[in-house]
């Protein structure tokens, strides 16, 4: 015990950085010293516990007076919220598209194939502000933006594995069994490419927090008065010089996350697949 | 070496996405609003709004605009800018040299700070060294980079005034926009060059180099170093082909004069023609840059056979 816990010392603390948050996250009403959306105009730009009085505003107020705490205390639910749905909907998806292109193959596959490269070409901010534009500004339409565009990495990886499976003897062995494609696919194929699609999938969340907060940055993610660690410190553009906590505190926030998740990755890939998955580690935007 | 058969088919398939791309965005960017509203006053009565529309053609089915633009197109003609009334494809072009030069020393700075470290760590595996290298990695990896450009910006720019904040044409306005990209992609490199090189010094080649009393350094670069460039040609290939493809986000924070910062304005004032040249000449980038990784595979490595997936 005392060796796992020391080969893998980093993988725990990442995913023990990444638990806390996440209770904090669910516990952020009770946690938080004042409401997010608190404004006073009093206590205005006010640098960390400057303020007397038992701790009041630990890491300071923004522009309207805001608890810079409180703000990413709540922050980290919707950062959280938005990576884990929006992975939730591209694994699924770009799995199933990797299975069938390969499974089928010829041209069903390059089909498939040239889709995932317009998809890869195609400027991720224009699919961002048609939706803004068409459906409106909401969690729930930034998630389906960021799932229906980050198919691409699993349906590459669950095609490469299926190409080498799909020959194998326990494939054929099922088919004179009589096993239709649909059950192959699913029984046979699919439990095969979980393992390097976790790994993928876990790198793809930190990818997502951050390509998140790079549209709440630039006003096209989550819209204000709601905090997000992207919206504050766009929000935070115009005081850079006057008040360093406030682009400070939310950044390392993200830095954090991410980095945790990055190493849980990291970790996961060394115990779970000792090859290593070159395009695991999605592009994030520059 | 390099197959005629399968170099028609890549730029056949090339020919396919390109089109692609083009018709996805011309029908995507009708969607995401009118231009003719952001063009006009707000108090523009219905007339002048229908007379701007019928003049620019956006009054037509979206099957005809398309059948329009495919025949301008189809002569060099990318159509005019609505926000600069210059032709559109020109105003790309004039920024294209911007993107081009941020993009290359960006991946300069990667590729010669990222491969010996990543060499380095792998040698002197577990050593402070490689500890230290790793954790510098993966934070490069793990910001956001409008962060990493603020925080640039607000130590070397404002505190210290050691570079401007923003703005081009000297080699001091290329430095902070170089260093967010380059932290970025330096991180990858290192991350990647490190465990493809611990892979290979594991392989019985290198045992071989090393029990014929071959030098380290030799055994280092001419046996292990190159069994490790594909992967790196990889990524470095793909690093480049999104910072072409627009490094939108640095490109903004430093006020860069580049094709990325472009396109996001041209997609915010619904510039049609606009970005419908820049997306492709982007995506043309984007396409090449690929095939060229692709085919430096078979330079490198004799044993490729095209067909196959990348490694």
């Amino acid at each position: 015990m005392r060796v796992l816990l020391r080969q893998h010392r980093l993988g725990f603390l990442g995913i023990g950085i990444l638990l806390a948050e996440a209770s904090v996250a669910l516990l952020a009403p009770t946690l938080a010293p004042h409401a997010p959306l608190d404004q006073d105009t009093v206590w205005r730009l006010k640098p960390p516990l400057t303020v007397a009085g038992a701790g009041r505003f630990m890491l300071g107020t923004d522009q309207l007076g805001r608890d810079v705490l409180s703000r990413i205390l709540y922050g980290a639910r919707i950062s959280l919220l938005i990576g884990i749905a929006a992975v939730a909907i591209a694994a699924p998806l770009g799995v199933a598209v990797g299975l069938v292109a390969s499974y089928y193959g010829r041209a069903v596959d390059d089909l498939m194939m040239r889709v995932a490269d317009i998809q890869l070409a195609f400027p991720f901010i224009l699919l961002a502000v048609t939706v803004v534009a068409v459906l409106g500004p909401s969690v729930g339409h930034l998630i389906i933006v960021l799932g229906i565009s980050g198919w691409v990495p699993y349906a590459r990886l669950s095609r490469s594995e299926v190409f080498t499976l799909k020959e194998r003897e326990f494939i054929e062995a099922a088919r004179s069994l009589g096993a239709g494609d649909v059950r192959i696919i699913t029984r046979h194929l699919l439990p095969n490419v979980l393992t390097p699609v976790i790994v993928v999938g876990t790198f793809a969340l930190a990818n997502t927090i951050i390509v998140e907060s790079s549209l709440s940055f630039r006003g096209l993610g989550v819209q204000p008065p709601d905090p997000t660690w992207g919206s504050m410190l766009s929000d935070s553009r115009e005081y850079v010089t006057v008040a360093w906590w406030l682009w400070v505190f939310p950044g390392a926030a993200i830095l954090t996350t991410v980095l945790a998740i990055n190493v849980v990755g990291d970790w996961l890939r060394h115990v779970l697949d000792p090859r290593a998955v070159v395009a695991a580690e999605g592009s994030a935007p520059r | 070496m390099v197959s005629w058969w399968y170099i028609g088919r890549r730029l056949a398939q090339t020919a396919v996405v390109l089109v692609g791309i083009t018709l996805v965005v011309f029908w995507v960017i009708r969607l995401s609003g009118d231009p003719v509203l952001l063009m006009l006053p707000a108090d523009a009565s219905q007339q002048d709004i229908q007379r701007l529309r019928e003049l620019l053609g956006f009054d037509q089915p979206v099957h005809i605009q398309l059948w329009r633009f495919m025949e301008r197109v189809a002569t060099g003609d990318f159509g005019t800018s609505l926000r600069f009334q210059e032709p559109a494809l020109a105003l790309v072009l004039d920024r294209l040299p911007s993107t081009v030069l941020l993009a290359f020393t960006a991946l300069s700075v990667a590729g010669v700070i990222g491969l010996p470290l990543g060499v380095l760590s792998a040698v002197r595996r577990n050593s402070v060294w490689d500890h230290a290298a790793m954790a510098v990695a993966l934070l490069g990896q793990s910001m956001p980079i409008f962060w990493t450009g603020i925080m640039l910006i607000t130590i070397f720019a404002v505190a210290l005034d050691l570079f401007p904040s923003s703005g081009s044409g000297t080699i001091r306005h290329l430095v902070l926009p170089t260093a967010a990209l380059g932290f970025l992609s330096t991180g990858r490199v290192t991350r990647l060059v490190r465990g493809r090189m611990i892979e290979v010094l594991g392989e019985d080649y290198v045992r071989t180099a090393r029990a014929k009393g071959l030098t380290e350094s030799c055994v280092l670069y001419r046996h292990a170093l190159r069994n490790c460039l594909l992967p790196v040609i990889t990524i470095l290939g793909l690093e480049l082909g999104s910072t072409l493809g627009g490094a939108a986000v640095t490109e903004t924070v430093f006020a860069w004069p580049g094709v990325g910062r472009l396109i996001v304005s041209a997609i915010f004032a619904r510039d049609y023609p606009l970005v419908q040249a820049a997306v492709l000449v982007v995506a043309v980038m984007f396409v090449v840059v690929n095939l060229v990784v692709d085919l430096l595979y078979a330079v490198i490595d004799p044993r490729v056979r095209f067909g196959s997936s990348r490694p």
